[in-house]
């Protein structure tokens, strides 16, 4: 439970927030750089902010504010030249630094456009995905993490917008007991509403007739134990499931979540990014590691897919999206409302990951506050070349891959181009129509 | 957490993320009598000592690791 006053510090990301000023300390992803290819001009909203994002004729990339100071229109529908983004009323251009550099309808020697300048902040792209950075100087560095790095993987990106808070988004990745529930029983329900029991998943307890092995490719299990530990780059979260030991890579490994809003589940990262307080730019980042003794080439453009949303901000649902882990996980996210109430809430003893991921938030605002730099704000080249993280598929990589692409109905990834374009070749086109969960 | 795991002198992570220190416990009303160590949201707390129902302490505190049965 939390105070109203604490949930404000940990939940509110604008300006001048506590958790705003933390926020802007990383860089987060704002899009897919081929979202650029249709349209090269993209409004954004990050941290509370209004930006533009944009691609000039020369390629450079720019976050600026988005409205022209002069007459105050919008630069949305700015036309994007060599050096800049002009704005479509006046012809006002602005650079990526947000410095306005032409005035057409001034006189030509006037120093007015120099003594005009609006939001501009820094962007960077790496492996398709575009990042900005809205802190304070020095601009760190953008992490190399070990996913945008590897060699010899196919890559693709989804997203979708998610009607409610940022903070509640992580939490779930920080409650390992959901997973048995929400993706299990509820998932089972789901299906038997939609008239495809053949797709439900089976259930056991040692002893109770277990149809799981060890390593076998099959359904969820009741967690027996779970566990916690902090690391260098924020948190890993371990469990045991019926049936396993802590020899099983789920425990003896983990899964990492990195501070401050990312996920990594096998080969996938999700970005929980704070648009707003109410709103939530969630991006499934997905590298395909590839069977043993095959080559990709790099890809030039890294295919974009968009997540629909099971749920309105009504919580209206259409529960034919509900049959997947990330329907099912934006669906509870969205009904806990646009900023979960947290001074009402009962959390027991199987929250614990949620109370210490909390808890790491408060130390790390606390640094801020202190002056320091927080964890993950990465400023030496030398170790920012392929920042390696632990994760349940690095002993054999394929072999996890695979049972992903098996699995590949379950989660956002049964949207994602790669996947199933992986699928074809691997297994023919026969293997796309048939249902796998 | 179960009163019976919980004894006067051990440190517990309480339900709202704060760190205190157990110094009394009440079987009868089943509350735990505790002193606050670290509250990183109220640091006025510290020190501070107030009864609170056993399921407000949700584990242990094991430093950087914590684990539990489920």
């Amino acid at each position: 439970m939390l105070t109203v006053k604490e949930n404000d510090r940990l939940t509110r990301v604008g300006p001048n927030t506590p958790m705003g000023v933390l926020m802007r300390r990383y860089w987060q992803p704002i899009a897919a750089a081929v979202e650029l290819d249709d349209n090269p001009v993209k409004p954004v909203k990050l941290l509370g902010e209004s930006l533009i994002l944009y691609r000039d004729r020369k390629g450079t990339l720019g976050l600026i504010g988005d409205t022209c100071p002069h007459r105050r229109i919008s630069l949305a529908y700015g036309i994007p030249e060599e050096g800049g983004l002009r704005c479509a009323y006046h012809g006002w251009m602005f650079s990526e630094t947000g410095q306005c550099v032409e005035m057409p309808a001034e006189a030509p020697d006037s120093s007015f456009p120099s003594r005009v300048k609006i939001t501009g902040y820094p962007v960077q792209e790496i492996s398709g995905l575009i990042f900005a950075y809205l802190g304070p100087e020095p601009t760190p560095l953008l992490p190399r993490w070990d996913l945008f790095v590897w060699d010899n993987v196919l890559r693709d990106i989804g997203s979708t917008v998610v009607p409610c808070n940022w903070l509640q988004i992580m939490e779930n990745s920080l409650d390992p007991t959901h997973v048995e529930w929400l993706h299990g029983r509820f998932s089972n329900y789901v299906l038997e509403r939609l008239g495809r029991d053949d797709l439900k998943r089976e259930f056991f307890r040692v002893g109770e007739g277990a149809s799981g092995a060890e390593g076998q490719v099959t359904n969820n299990f009741d967690h027996e134990k779970i566990g916690f530990d902090e690391f260098q780059h924020g948190i890993i979260k371990r469990r045991v499931v019926a049936g396993r030991t802590e020899e099983h890579p789920d425990w003896r490994i983990g899964h990492p979540i990195l501070f401050p809003n990312i996920l990594r589940v096998g080969s996938n990262f999700q970005y929980r990014v704070p648009m707003d307080d109410t709103h939530t730019l969630h991006i499934w980042f997905t590298a395909y590691p590839q069977p043993p003794g095959e080559t990709v080439e790099k890809q030039d453009k890294v295919p974009f897919y968009h997540v629909p949303l099971p749920v309105d901000e009504q919580g209206v649902a259409d529960w034919q999206l509900m049959d997947n882990n990330s329907g099912q996980d934006i669906t509870a996210w969205v009904t806990q409302g646009p900023i979960a109430d947290r001074s009402q809430e009962k959390l027991g003893e199987s929250d614990k990951g949620i109370i210490i991921y909390r808890r790491m938030l408060r130390q790390q605002l606390a640094i801020i506050e202190d002056e320091g730099e927080p964890m993950n704000v990465f400023r030496n080249p030398e170790s920012n070349v392929c920042i390696d993280l632990p994760w349940e598929g690095s002993e054999d990589p394929w072999a996890y891959a695979r049972r992903g692409l098996m699995r590949r109905t379950s989660a956002a990834g049964k949207y994602a181009p790669v996947l199933r374009e992986m699928v074809a070749r691997l297994d023919g086109e026969e293997a796309l129509k048939g249902p796998v969960h | 957490m179960k009163l019976e795991d919980l004894s006067v002198g051990l440190n517990v992570l309480l339900d709202t993320g704060d760190l205190a220190e157990v110094i009394s416990i009440n079987d009868q009303e089943q509350t735990v009598r505790i002193c606050y160590l670290d509250a990183l949201g109220q640091p006025e707390l510290v020190g501070s000592e107030v009864w609170l129902l056993a399921d407000e302490v949700i584990s242990i505190d094991m430093g950087s690791h914590s684990e539990g049965r489920t």
